[in-house]
């Protein structure tokens, strides 16, 4: 027989065997998904909540820091256009930066960055594409939802609007030391990348960057956006209206695609949310001190009013838009008003305007004294003087989408629903 | 720690990195441990450390985050266990990476029987065992780390215990007669 302690003996040494050590590539794979992954998170306008700790660093520096880590690349983009005061996009185009002029030399500054287009061959079938360019570097990634770096190729610039790229290992049908050249022009604001194949021996690489990106230009680390975008149709590569709580996220490119017109700004894109907002909000402005906003959020519940901003759903309301827009009615310290029929995108739902009780004293706790009203998870409150325009989506099969018009101040409010309204009847849920 | 874990769910990467350097050995130890395949894994341990990357700011306690990421990891494992549907049939045994020389502690015989028998345990089974006898938690730990009630974990620990057990002392017991070929 064998005594417990023999066989607690021999089983530890046993498991002892094998290695502790976690492979440098997975640790580096892990690493460089981070890059492109969007975190879920806390309400945006929640200021209780919120960590003191924000990081506001441009996302292109707290991407790199992480590719510095996992032994790649850094990405340093000068010259990315001012995110305020977007310049309309007409048809004709910039002529590209002059350092691109004579012999080969560097990636031009306003080149380097991280560019998003809709999906390419290589990635996933629903998953956005980025482009990714440093000053000697190039490779095309999926925009979320996957580490590889794909068609990894040399950079540099050949003359005025031209880059040369050479494959710089055998992959993704390409060989090494194969080379591409392609035209290139920027929109006068920098924002938008037109892609033209010169010749390419690898065919795979001119279908998959030939064509139209958006510049990445997401003002905040820790979200993942467009940022500033001229006036124009966009498509949401993070957002999944139709995702349910706690589901497997996989990449949708478009789940939502809007038109906005100058001075609007998409300032942040996640698998549950995503935030439209002029571009006077963006950074410098502190993201608690902004006063206007469009946010979504997917499949809202109704929360539970047992105890201030209490963080757990209300039971007994099901996820349907009539039970929803019925209950936010009865919540104690709101004024609402009458619930409206709506129709975007051929989605029925209903809105109504919300504002806290002027008599409503209750606060969340902490050391905000504001007085506030919570109501819908995830993420949708009101406190002190705001004021938002509910409107909740029947998607169909149970999904319901929450689309939040808000403005910091009452007196703000109208003009602003004026504003966002035709941006909101705009959108399509792919 | 918690510093880091505070910076990392406001967004930042860097943090994340480090910390990502600090728990990612002890997390595949436990990995390789449970799923016994290193690309099994290496696959289990880079869904739980971006599922934390991405869940991160639904964290409420900081000084947990060793403890949450592990819970991840685990139900990573399950996730990679099923989703290879053949895995129990394409379990390999690894080479030994662990002490330079042969350990006395478990020979040749006792090391192919718990190979053999450990395949034969289910993931909740292995997880168990592996969260006891070499990440040294208590049931009560265990139960906590997986979301089960202390009694199931007793009850799984026990189960492979037996297991693995009984197979080491087959494997040293005489050889019985077969009765009939077949």
């Amino acid at each position: 027989m064998t005594t417990d302690r023999d066989f607690d003996r021999i089983a530890r040494a046993w498991l002892d065997l094998l290695p502790d050590e976690a492979p440098d590539r997975a640790v580096a794979a892990v690493l460089q998904a981070v890059e492109t992954t969007p975190q879920v998170r806390r309400p945006l306008r929640w200021p209780i909540w919120r960590s003191t700790t924000m990081n506001r660093l441009p996302i292109a520096l707290g991407a790199a820091a992480v590719v510095v880590v996992a032994g790649t690349l850094v990405l340093s983009r000068a010259g990315v256009p001012p995110p305020v005061g977007a310049t309309p996009s007409p048809a004709t185009t910039s002529s590209p930066s002059a350092s691109t002029s004579g012999a080969s030399g560097p990636v031009p500054s306003t080149l380097q960055a991280m560019w998003m287009g809709a999906p390419r061959g290589l990635v996933a079938p629903e998953a956005g594409s980025l482009l990714f360019f440093d000053q000697s570097t190039f490779y095309l990634a999926q925009s979320a939802g996957s580490p590889a770096q794909m068609l990894k190729s040399t950079a540099s610039a050949v003359g005025d609007g031209k880059i040369r790229l050479e494959s710089s290992v055998t992959a993704d049908t390409c060989t090494k030391g194969e080379v591409g050249t392609y035209a290139w022009s920027l929109n006068p604001s920098g924002r938008i990348l037109t892609v033209t194949e010169e010749l390419d021996d690898c065919p795979t690489r001119a279908g998959a960057i030939a064509g139209t990106w958006w510049l990445r230009d997401c003002p905040l680390s820790d979200d993942n956006c467009l940022g500033a975008v001229d006036a124009g149709t966009y498509k949401s590569q993070f957002i999944t209206p139709r995702l349910n709580p706690g589901g497997t996220w996989s990449p949708f490119f478009g789940a939502v695609t809007y038109t906005v017109p100058d001075g609007w700004a998409n300032s942040a894109d996640w698998p549950e949310s995503f935030e439209l907002e002029p571009v006077s909000e963006l950074p410098p402005v502190d993201p608690n001190n902004r006063s206007r906003q469009i946010g979504l959020n997917t499949q809202p519940s109704a929360m539970s009013q047992d105890k201030p901003c209490s963080d757990t759903v209300q039971p007994g309301v099901t996820r349907t838009v009539d039970a929803l827009v019925t209950w936010v009615a009865t919540v104690p310290g709101l004024v609402t008003t009458a619930p409206t029929a709506i129709t975007i995108d051929g989605n029925p739902g209903q809105w109504l305007d919300v504002r806290l009780d002027p008599a409503w004293t209750k606060t969340c706790g902490g050391p905000v004294t504001t007085p506030i009203v919570t109501y819908m998870m995830p993420g949708t409150g009101i406190m002190g003087t705001e004021r938002e325009r509910l409107i909740l989506l029947d998607l169909g099969d149970g999904d319901v989408l929450q689309i939040v018009v808000w403005t910091k101040d009452q007196a703000t409010f109208d003009a602003f629903i004026t504003e966002a309204m035709p941006i909101i009847q705009s959108f399509t849920f792919g | 720690v918690e510093d880091l874990v505070e910076q990392a769910r406001s967004g930042d990467r860097e943090a994340f990195a480090s910390l990502v350097a600090m728990t990612s050995d002890r997390m595949y130890a436990i990995a390789i441990r449970i799923l016994r395949d290193g690309h099994l894994a290496e696959d289990a341990l880079q869904g739980a450390l971006i599922a934390a990357w991405r869940q991160l700011p639904t964290l409420r306690d900081p000084a947990r985050f060793e403890a949450w990421v592990r819970r991840l990891l685990v139900h990573a494992c399950y996730a990679e266990a099923r989703r290879r549907r053949s895995w129990t049939a394409n379990v390999r045994v690894l080479p030994v990476d662990g002490p330079a020389s042969p350990d006395e502690t478990v020979s040749i015989d006792d090391r192919d029987a718990l190979d053999r028998a450990f395949r034969r345990l289910s993931i909740e089974q292995r997880a168990v065992f592996v969260l006891h006898h070499h990440t040294g938690l208590s049931l009560v730990e265990i139960a906590e780390a997986l979301g089960i009630p202390a009694g199931t974990a007793r009850s799984r620990l026990h189960y492979a215990t037996r297991t693995l057990r009984a197979a080491i002392e087959a494997d040293a017991a005489p050889v019985a007669p077969r009765g009939r070929m077949a």
